[in-house]
């Protein structure tokens, strides 16, 4: 993700403009540079460069959907844990990685069970480095100006000349990973396709991608509240939702439908998906220029009006508005899907608790559904510039090991670490002891890891409910158009006028502002960095589609 | 009442002091009840709206993840206190660690913060020190230019310091202010005291020890408790300089507990397992965690506190 742009911000009610900009930014970028710093992506997969998808077929799920991009469901860990790998991937130096976490710092080596048994099945000590996620970009650049990398950097997010920068820093793993040469590393040629699209810059593969469900953001929703209220799970139309919002607000008694103001629903209740769109000739649109845009305001200062948003909810912080919807203050919490384990435990005490997500209704019943495009990477992980060809297939085998799919004894030993000391096995499921909790938190995953799986241990429902969200919504999604484009104005000087834009739509959505205030806020942008960006997308993306 | 101008140049109105019907000021007649309610209620909120933030913190780190339901978030009162998520910190010995890091670093530096500080006011506070002019100015420079975050991290490669603590102390061991605060309290102390002393033998560093710094028991105290609550706070050095995560302090342990929303890995618990608090009594406990060594420090300079504050608002 965009180091401006925190996530805490991106989860924020009212910054659906900063959300939206997000899911774009969260991708990475193919790029050719242009003098002018519109740039490309390196070809598509028709021309060989993307690496071969081979999924595994080993580990059939419970729940699989026709729709390549809706995540398979398990109930439980598939039985007998099967290993996918040979032998040890490396018996040399030990492997140093950057990287970062959203969990707490994990016990040092010497009292880390889980990381000595990771190490004992890699072969080489993981000398792993990381920073808390929000802290990330400082120690990126400072790694980066002191010429000191390590083996594996992740690249979070764009930075400012990054195809000059992954030239100059990093390997170029096109001859290693393109096409079929990925199926030299089989798990890694698991990994879905267009999360390598956003290792591509200047036409060359840069890394190996830590994949993300494309469902991004998502409303989620208090089941068994709507249930109880004798409501849908799934309104057919805006006036249907709100209608609803008001059922399930009572002031009185201190209950709220929404512990934000909804805007990022409403801007696609509105048609607005994502922050940029192309047309077939590849003429890009700014969103936020578009009449939905500006309609999505006008009915997100109404449904404030309404009061069925809660009076602190755009001054608060997401945990606390997490706690809302666990406490039934609130029905409705918007946030990543990454984000939707953690309420199980939660929630784990509530008689009866189902959560589930909803969808944005059209604005009339039976009209267009449309769907922001969620991040198809958290980052991606980077070699740094290395001579010697037996290293790096060293580093490449290790990182094929750590993407070892769901149902490997690899993905335990990774996850879970040491059976009888980190976990115990639960029927089939590995659950981690209160030892283990603690040393799980060593950040691995995020340097690499397998595609994504939906599974809850002793929870079918929540399987289920997690699967038929993927299912109903990604069919809806409309494709990043800027995923695979690199803009360098965007990244240098987009921010900041992004965070002006931002705080417009803030001032509207909380009524101190006029709606008709919209029109000169986008205009400012547009004739400030938009305008730049519009033609660096639009020259990046006939380049790359001809 | 008027008043006669000393120059007898015209007389001008005089503001009557407030006085009860006896004629005596307010301040010597006795209570008025209701002003004395008011002051009590003034006070009283007051309080209020510094110990119930504070209570509620405290409370909330205590709480069960019931009660933080059942509360929507912050707790007042807490029924039954539980200590898991204190427990969950300081498990597994990373927080414990930090904290010995933390107060390690914060004790070291903050001594050779203040020897440096008092060596180089005390300097730039005598008549006739070597180079005492240009050297203020280098002092004062720091002051108005800042290094910026990279050139800063070279200087600390360079010097070889990176994943080494005197990484958290090197770079910050003098502050510009402090030394000017401290330099202009030195200034105060009469020469008569240092001439004497000289009179009698001693040199600088016996002057220092024996009569400047008994002196200045009041503003080394302030600067130091300054000092003090710098390296405690300090977290983004670390993670610029600190490569291994053993080596954090205390703050920037804590701060992948409160930056980050998720207590730890829950895609890998179970639901429902009881070693998890909740996440909201987790940022509470690290909260009360990081302020109560500062806590305890304060009662014993608040004497000097005080007056040391006052050093600088007062001199002219």
């Amino acid at each position: 993700m965009s180091g401006t742009i925190s996530r805490r911000r991106f989860l924020g009610a009212t910054g659906a403009f900063a959300a939206i900009g997000l899911l774009g930014a969260c991708s990475g970028s193919p790029s050719s540079q242009s003098p002018n710093g519109g740039s490309t992506g390196g070809g598509g997969a028709g021309d060989g460069l993307l690496p071969t998808f081979r999924p595994f077929d080993k580990f059939p799920p419970d729940l699989a959907s026709s729709n390549p991009d809706v995540s398979p469901g398990y109930f439980s860990y598939p039985a007998p844990p099967t290993a996918v790998t040979s032998g040890v991937p490396a018996s040399g130096d030990p492997i140093r990685a950057l990287t970062f976490t959203y969990d707490p710092v994990a016990p040092e080596l010497s009292h880390n069970a889980l990381w000595q048994s990771l190490n004992e099945a890699l072969g080489t000590e993981l000398d792993l480095e990381y920073t808390p996620a929000a802290e990330y970009n400082a120690r990126f650049a400072t790694t980066i100006a002191g010429n000191d990398l390590p083996d594996l950097m992740a690249i979070k997010g764009q930075q400012q000349q990054m195809p000059a920068m992954l030239a100059a820093k990093f390997t170029d793993l096109t001859e290693y990973l393109s096409g079929d040469a990925v199926l030299d590393y089989p798990n890694l040629a698991a990994l879905p396709t267009p999360a390598w699209l956003s290792t591509v810059y200047d036409g060359k593969l840069w890394g190996v991608p830590v994949p993300r469900s494309l469902i991004g953001n998502v409303l989620y929703t208090r089941a068994d509240m709507l249930e109880r209220a004798g409501l849908s799970l799934q309104p057919e139309s805006l006036e249907e939702f709100t209608e609803m919002a008001q059922a399930l607000t009572n002031d009185r008694e201190g209950r709220w439908a929404f512990g934000q103001t909804p805007l990022t629903v409403l801007l696609e209740t509105n048609g607005i998906a994502n922050l940029w769109s192309v047309d077939g000739s590849g003429a890009f649109t700014f969103n936020a220029t578009l009449p939905g845009y500006e309609q999505a305001l006008a009915d997100a200062v109404a449904l404030n009006d309404l009061g069925v948003v809660h009076p602190d909810g755009n001054a608060v912080q997401n945990t606390q508005r997490n706690e809302w919807m666990i406490a039934g203050t609130t029905a409705f919490q918007i946030g990543l899907y990454a984000g939707w384990p953690k309420f199980y435990v939660q929630g784990a005490d509530i008689e009866g608790f189902r959560l589930t997500g909803m969808l944005s209704p059209a604005r009339e019943a039976g009209g267009e559904m449309v769907r922001t495009a969620g991040p198809s990477i958290s980052h991606f992980s980077a070699v740094a510039k290395q001579d010697d060809p037996e290293r790096l297939a060293e580093i490449l085998r290790v990182l094929d090991w750590l993407a070892a799919p769901f149902g490997s004894t690899e993905y335990i030993t990774r996850r879970f670490g040491k059976e009888g000391e980190t976990f115990t096995f639960d029927g089939p499921d590995p659950v981690l002891t209160s030892q283990g909790i603690n040393q799980a938190t060593l950040p691995v995953r995020y340097i690499t890891e397998n595609s994504p799986v939906i599974f809850e241990s002793r929870n079918e429902q929540a399987v289920r409910d997690q699967f038929d969200h993927q299912e109903a919504g990604l069919q809806y999604t409309v494709p990043n158009p800027t995923e695979g484009l690199y803009s360098e104005t965007a990244v240098s000087e987009g921010a900041s006028a992004q965070q002006a834009l931002t705080a417009t739509e803030v001032e509207i959505v909380l009524g101190n502002r006029p709606v008709s205030d919209w029109g000169a806020a986008v205009e400012s942008y547009m004739s400030a960095v938009g305008n730049t960006i519009k033609s660096e997308y639009e020259e990046a993306w006939a380049q790359l589609n001809g | 009442m008027t008043t006669t101008s000393p120059l007898g140049l015209g007389t001008k109105p005089r503001k009557a002091r407030p006085s009860t019907s006896t004629g005596r000021p307010v301040w010597m007649g006795p209570p008025n009840r209701v002003l004395t309610a008011m002051r009590g209620l003034i006070l009283t909120i007051g309080c209020a709206a510094v110990i119930l933030p504070f209570l509620a913190v405290v409370s909330t780190s205590l709480a069960t993840q019931a009660e933080v339901t059942e509360n929507g978030g912050f707790v007042l009162l807490v029924r039954e206190p539980s200590l898991a998520s204190y427990q969950a910190i300081l498990s597994g010995g990373v927080v414990t660690r930090a904290l010995v890091i933390s107060i390690l670093v914060t004790v070291v530096g903050t001594l050779l913060s203040l020897a440096c500080t008092i060596g180089l006011a005390y300097a730039l506070s005598r008549p006739g020190s070597l180079g005492s002019r240009p050297i203020l100015l280098a002092v004062l420079f720091t002051m108005l230019f800042s290094p910026g975050m990279i050139p800063m991290y070279l200087v600390v490669k360079q010097l070889g310091l990176l994943d080494n603590l005197f990484a958290l102390i090197l770079p910050v061991l003098i502050n510009a202010f402090n030394v000017i605060v401290m330099r202009e309290f030195f200034l105060d102390i009469p020469d008569e005291l240092m001439e004497s002393a000289r009179i009698d033998g001693a040199n600088d560093l016996t002057i220092l020890a024996r009569i400047v710094l008994p002196l200045s028991k009041a503003v080394i105290s302030v600067i130091g408790l300054f000092y003090a609550v710098g390296y405690w706070n300090a977290f983004f050095n670390a993670l610029l300089y600190i490569s291994s995560p053993e080596k954090w302090p205390l703050q920037l342990v804590l701060r992948t507990y409160v930056v980050n929303e998720t207590p730890m890995g829950v895609d890998q618990v179970s639901a429902g397992s009881d070693s998890l608090p909740p996440q909201l009594s987790i940022q509470m406990a690290i909260l009360v965690i990081s302020v109560v060594p500062i806590l305890l420090v304060y009662p014993f300079l608040q004497k000097h506190f005080t007056k040391g504050l006052m050093i600088g608002a007062v001199k002219g």
